[in-house]
């Protein structure tokens, strides 16, 4: 059964990881690298994933292996409270790493975990205030004090009432 | 800390940050662009974005300058498929609209309803969601959006917002060829617009609802829109006719629309119409004067007859399955939306008696049977005055209604059963039930609470196998009720179980024993919800 077939994964530092070709096959990159390549026990280098975020990644494939592909295509908003709790327990690290996991999920193109972890960014952002969320991110305000208050000016319709 | 310092939420890929801001509603969107150059950037910038503009959040505040702003900032001149809803932005002017029209066409989608639209926001994120509890006249005022009429006592202070007749014609004509959705619910349309609309061909949602066109010129309209998917013709005034027109639409799914006149329309016309319309899905009579809404039930909206069917629900079960030789029609859809609401007419002042009710209308149990055989997969179940029905049927009908999300029965007072079937057990996915007139035999079931005496009515031996787990309504966020059987214990539980109860609206005045049960608030507003946070 090619199903039970496992595959070889190299992270960027070197490190080996075994996995099931099933689990593999979440990442949509892998996939296709494997229908290319097909039988061969030559390991794959992910020279852009670092080790302990691989082993994230595989952990999350491992848990959802058996959910169905979900169509990429599908127009329906995105609501970002429907996570479940193992998803959101899986979500619960440092910033650095769920952006880590997020590089990876698109690099990866493993759609599920890349949704994911884009609403986690999403609800971290939600409902802050602009210098809120410069703070909850670190991120520095880079505008002249006139260019802030004219973005400022454009968006004053949609304050909070 | 990390050992991927230098990953920061700016430095992230720009497809990233898209694919974060797909997840973002408006206002936070708005709220992240003014964090920084590079996010303003990219979110001004990506016109998926910005095609389709709801603004009726904000319509209260929303000047013309401001609407100029956004568009000219955010809408890029090649910007396809064009969607713009400013439903409720009484600031708005005329003017503004025909000056709109010059430098934008090709619009896909306007939406200029007098009063904002409040049934797109549910379903959003947090922020639209307070929004929704906030402002949604269900809760500021006396009732349902759409529905019960305000006695005018109360004069309104602001006048109602109208757009002129020229204004919208010259916005229809820039855009006729693309308009797919439309909506001028309560704008006095005349008849030039009637035709103005016509025009627009490939329409599949149109909202007329209280837009004062006489059926000559409904008529016009639906003639030439026969793509319709989704029709809005409440608080008009029909006739057979246009009915028949409606009746063409066979790609109708939602027909919401008001049946006043019964000397113009009859029960059996509407039938008639519904058994045309078989991929509706969602229905809603308003305003209801015809006589016998129990032919438009059985006859209309069945695909199984069940006339010789008993009153229990196991049996209706099995009918339903193996049912093959009754078969009134095919390849109907079912409905999940029902809504059978007659007038009312609500007088705010009298705190006592504060609604005053109109008519009644005439509907049986043998149409919530007809309903429970045929549409077991109802969503949202609305009933308001229904003169012949007892509890015995509406529990038949709730045993089967298991994806049930939002449950309204409003009854005359007077001696009806309580019912039993509305518990955890048998519609467990109940977000809002309104409960009128009507007594739950056991509250105490809601929140799982078992007694042995329950359990001997409920005739259901599977409860007691499960009786060591709390069943309750996992996802109730709001409960309107005048049953005084419901007490302080039970308001207790609903907020230390049903964590996301929002809006709680009671007879009996509910003594605050526990202000800080899971760390929620809670407070009485005005309008008499009690607000829970």
């Amino acid at each position: 059964m090619a199903e039970l077939k496992k595959v070889k994964l190299t992270s960027s530092e070197g490190t080996e990881f075994i996995v099931d070709r099933k689990v593999a096959e979440k990442s949509v990159l892998l996939k296709n690298m494997l229908e290319d390549v097909g039988e061969s026990d030559m390991a794959i280098p992910l020279p852009n994933v670092t080790g302990p975020i691989l082993n994230k990644v595989i952990d999350y494939c491992t848990h959802h292996r058996d959910d169905p592909f979900v169509n990429q295509e599908d127009d329906s908003k995105k609501v970002s409270d429907d996570i479940d709790d193992w998803d959101a327990e899986f979500c619960k690290v440092d910033q650095g790493t769920l952006f880590e996991l997020i590089l990876s999920a698109n690099y990866l193109d493993i759609k599920p975990l890349l949704d994911l972890t884009c609403k986690t960014v999403a609800n971290m952002i939600k409902g802050k205030t602009p210098d809120e969320i410069r703070k909850t991110f670190n991120i520095i305000n880079d505008f002249t004090p006139e260019e802030e208050e004219h973005v400022r000016k454009e968006n004053e319709w949609c304050e909070e009432r | 800390m990390s050992e991927s310092e230098g990953l920061r939420l700016d430095t992230l890929p720009t497809e990233v940050i898209v694919a974060i801001c797909q997840c973002l509603s408006l206002f936070s969107k708005c709220q992240l662009c003014q964090v920084c150059l590079r996010f303003q950037l990219i979110i001004y910038n990506n016109n998926e974005f910005w095609q389709h503009l709801d603004l009726s959040q904000f319509g209260e505040t929303l000047t013309n300058q401001h609407l100029f702003t956004i568009l000219r900032t955010r809408w890029k001149s090649k910007l396809q498929n064009r969607w713009l809803d400013i439903s409720g932005c009484r600031l708005i002017s005329s003017s503004a609209l025909e000056k709109l029209a010059e430098t934008h066409c090709d619009f896909q989608g306007i939406h200029l309803n007098v009063e904002p639209r409040f049934d797109t926001w549910e379903a959003a994120d947090e922020w639209i969601k307070s929004q929704f509890y906030k402002k949604c006249p269900t809760f500021t005022k006396m009732g349902r959006p759409g529905l019960y009429r305000l006695w005018p006592t109360t004069r309104s202070s602001s006048p109602q917002w109208q757009i002129s007749n020229k204004s919208i014609q010259i916005v229809l004509q820039g855009s006729f060829q693309t308009l797919k959705y439309l909506s001028f619910g309560k704008q006095n349309l005349n008849r030039e617009t009637a035709i103005a609309i016509a025009s627009c061909k490939n329409l599949t949602q149109l909202d007329l609802n209280g837009t004062n066109l006489d059926n000559a010129s409904l008529q016009d309209i639906l003639s030439h829109t026969n793509q319709l998917v989704s029709l809005k013709l409440l608080d008009l005034e029909l006739s057979n006719m246009t009915l028949i027109m409606i009746s063409l639409l066979k790609n109708l799914c939602q027909l919401h629309f008001s049946v006043i006149n019964k000397g113009i329309i009859s029960a059996k016309a509407i039938a008639e119409m519904l058994k045309c319309l078989r991929k509706l899905d969602d229905l809603r009579m308003n305003q209801i004067m015809i006589g016998d809404v129990d032919l438009v039930i059985t006859e209309g909206l069945a695909w199984i007859s069940c006339d010789e069917l008993v009153e229990d629900d196991t049996k209706i079960q099995h009918q339903y399955d193996s049912n093959g030789d009754k078969l009134i029609q095919q390849d109907r859809a079912f409905i999940r939306y029902l809504d059978l609401s007659p007038k009312l007419d609500i007088y705010p002042r009298c705190r006592e008696r504060s609604m005053l009710i109109e008519h009644y209308i005439t509907i049986s149990n043998s149409s919530l049977r007809s309903l429970a055989v045929n549409h077991p997969f109802m969503v949202s179940f609305r009933l308001v005055n229904p003169y012949a029905i007892s509890a015995e049927g509406v529990d038949v009908l709730l045993s089967v209604l298991n994806c049930l999300e939002i449950f309204e029965l409003r009854w005359r007072r007077s001696e009806v059963d309580p019912i039993h079937k509305l518990t955890p057990k048998f519609c467990p996915k109940l977000r809002e039930i309104t409960l009128h007139g009507v007594d739950v035999a056991d509250f105490d079931g809601w929140f799982g609470v078992q007694k042995d005496l329950e359990i001997d009515q409920c005739k259901n031996k599977t409860l007691l196998e499960e009786g060591c787990s709390r069943m309750t309504f996992q996802n109730l966020e709001i409960l309107d009720l005048d049953s005084t059987g419901f007490t302080n214990s039970h308001f207790n539980m609903l907020i230390k179980y049903c964590l996301k109860a929002r809006k709680v609206k009671l007879r009996t005045n509910i003594v605050y024993s526990q202000i800080n049960v899971n760390n929620r608030t809670i407070s009485k507003s005005d309008s008499g919800w009690i607000d829970i946070k």
